[in-house]
């Protein structure tokens, strides 16, 4: 009653400038703490809403956008201008100047360089087949593989990906372990080409995104707290020695990072996860991960209901931002 | 003063930083504008803030002090919320914003229940910003039954929310 009375005041100071509403709107949170935590509430949500409901459109945005620029000469060297701690700073503050600069989707839909295209993920939908995922690290473009997991086939017909257990994916079978991973190595080299990734006036940003499910299980009393993941990295190396040097690698030869990740309880609704990261101009290899973690290293256990479905990725071409520190 | 970790404090927290804004001003266009001058002083105070603190409370400190300026610079028919009031709902409100990413999460997990009607109103007012009155007219249904369904769709998620929150908090 008393959040139906706030948001139907708080319609009427807003969509009719009302005096006495506003006046009485007030008075309702001078006098009653209930009604000031509503409110609080209320507006914080709506912030959350408008937020998410403009990435949404983002994401529509780049639906609809599809074409790919055609082929023009490097302006530039390639040449690595930030170690990818620093690039993935510069990545969130140019978020940040974004987000201040209130440009969001107009910017996106006005801009003449905004370009998206998907890059090709085998057997990202997990349909083309069934049965048990390589186990090991993979060391070519296009094959999944990793810790133990497996393709199953729902009611429906719907192939899904089954992360079963935790491990090492380059030591021993009991090793410690805190997730279950599973890879794959995307060839980026003809992205280079086709798209101007050395143009100082641009930036590209690769987006990974799978659909998460956890359905409860059995065992989900004696599991610790699970969350999905998906992470990208990028490197300027050829596939087996990626695979032969993981994760070693990530630390001594990575050139960019993404990683978003979301706690899962049992039986909760999907949910699509999505990690983002700059593609650096020398960037020739993205690894892609999509993974369960229970954040504790511990002898590998058996995971239950976790699953995914519909890895993606995409590249979104777009104007490079000013950054500037400003001390 | 370590500035890649104040850059990325900055940015991972200024989406709680707005809805703090927006709670306390109630109105978009105004909390944009706060937020835009909190972020410059956040930057002019950035030596004072010690990267081993918590980055939020520090912030909403700031953020606070912007609004006060904000409300004496406006007229008082402008605005949504009396002075007192806003400080009456401080500590609800920084509770509230502490919370964004954990309330924003709930909120997408809710928005999946909405039916396509449900979503394609709310798009309208809140991302394409239509005026109520402009929604109904397109739509041939009268502004009462506009409002009233907003406000219907705003109970469930925040009811959602809620149950989200306490599920996993």
């Amino acid at each position: 009653m008393m959040e139906e009375r706030l948001l139907n005041l708080l319609q009427s100071v807003r969509d009719d400038s009302d005096e006495p509403s506003r006046t009485e709107l007030n008075e309702l949170l001078r006098q009653h703490p209930e009604a000031r935590t509503i409110m609080s509430r209320t507006l914080v949500d709506e912030q959350a809403l408008v937020s998410h409901l403009r990435d949404q459109s983002i994401v529509s945005i780049l639906d609809a956008e599809g074409d790919v620029a055609p082929k023009k000469p490097p302006k530039r060297p390639a040449k690595r201008l930030l170690v990818w701690p620093q690039q993935i700073a510069v990545a969130l503050m140019a978020g940040a100047i974004a987000g201040l600069l209130g440009v969001g989707v107009v910017w996106a839909v006005n801009s003449p360089k905004f370009q998206v295209r998907e890059i090709h993920v085998a057997n990202g939908d997990f349909e083309s087949f069934s049965g048990l995922v390589d186990i090991g690290f993979p060391s070519h473009f296009g094959q999944w593989g990793g810790n133990p997991a497996e393709v199953i086939e729902e009611a429906d017909g719907n192939r899904i990906l089954r992360l079963l257990k935790t491990g090492n994916v380059n030591g021993e079978s009991n090793d410690f372990a805190s997730n279950c991973s599973v890879f794959q190595l995307v060839d980026l080299s003809s992205l280079g080409q086709q798209w101007e990734t050395t143009d100082p006036e641009t930036q590209v940003t690769l987006n990974l995104s799978a659909s998460f499910r956890r359905k409860a299980a059995p065992t989900d009393t004696q599991l610790p707290k699970l969350a999905g993941s998906c992470r990208i990295y990028l490197f300027n190396l050829k596939p087996e020695t990626i695979a032969k040097e993981w994760p070693r690698v990530v630390r001594e030869h990575g050139v960019g990072f993404g990683k978003k990740e979301i706690k899962f309880a049992p039986g909760a609704e999907p949910a699509t996860i999505t990690a983002s990261c700059l593609l650096e101009s020398d960037a020739t290899v993205a690894l892609i991960v999509v993974a369960a973690s229970t954040k504790s290293r511990a002898a590998p256990i058996e995971l239950g209901g976790y699953f995914v479905d519909d890895v993606q990725l995409t590249a979104i071409r777009q104007p490079a931002l000013p950054i500037r520190f400003v001390r | 003063m370590d500035e890649t970790r104040f850059i990325e404090a900055l940015t991972r927290h200024q989406p709680a930083l707005e809805a703090f804004c927006h709670a306390n001003l109630a109105n978009r266009e105004d909390a944009r504008e706060v937020l835009q001058a909190t972020c410059v002083k956040l930057w002019q105070k950035a030596a004072d803030w010690d990267a081993d603190t918590e980055f939020l409370p520090w912030a909403f400190t700031v953020a606070r002090f912007t609004i006060l300026s904000h409300y004496r610079d406006q007229k008082r028919d402008r605005l949504v919320f009396d002075e007192d009031v806003t400080r009456a709902m401080a500590d609800e409100i920084e509770e509230a914003a502490t919370a964004f990413d954990n309330r924003r999460e709930a909120l997408a997990k809710c928005m999946k229940k909405l039916d396509q009607r449900s979503w394609t109103l709310l798009h309208d007012h809140y991302t394409v910003s239509q005026s109520l009155r402009k929604i109904a007219e397109t739509s041939g249904r009268s502004l009462s039954a506009i409002k009233m369904t907003l406000l219907r769709i705003r109970q469930q998620l925040s009811a959602c929310i809620e149950r989200e929150m306490r599920t996993d908090p």
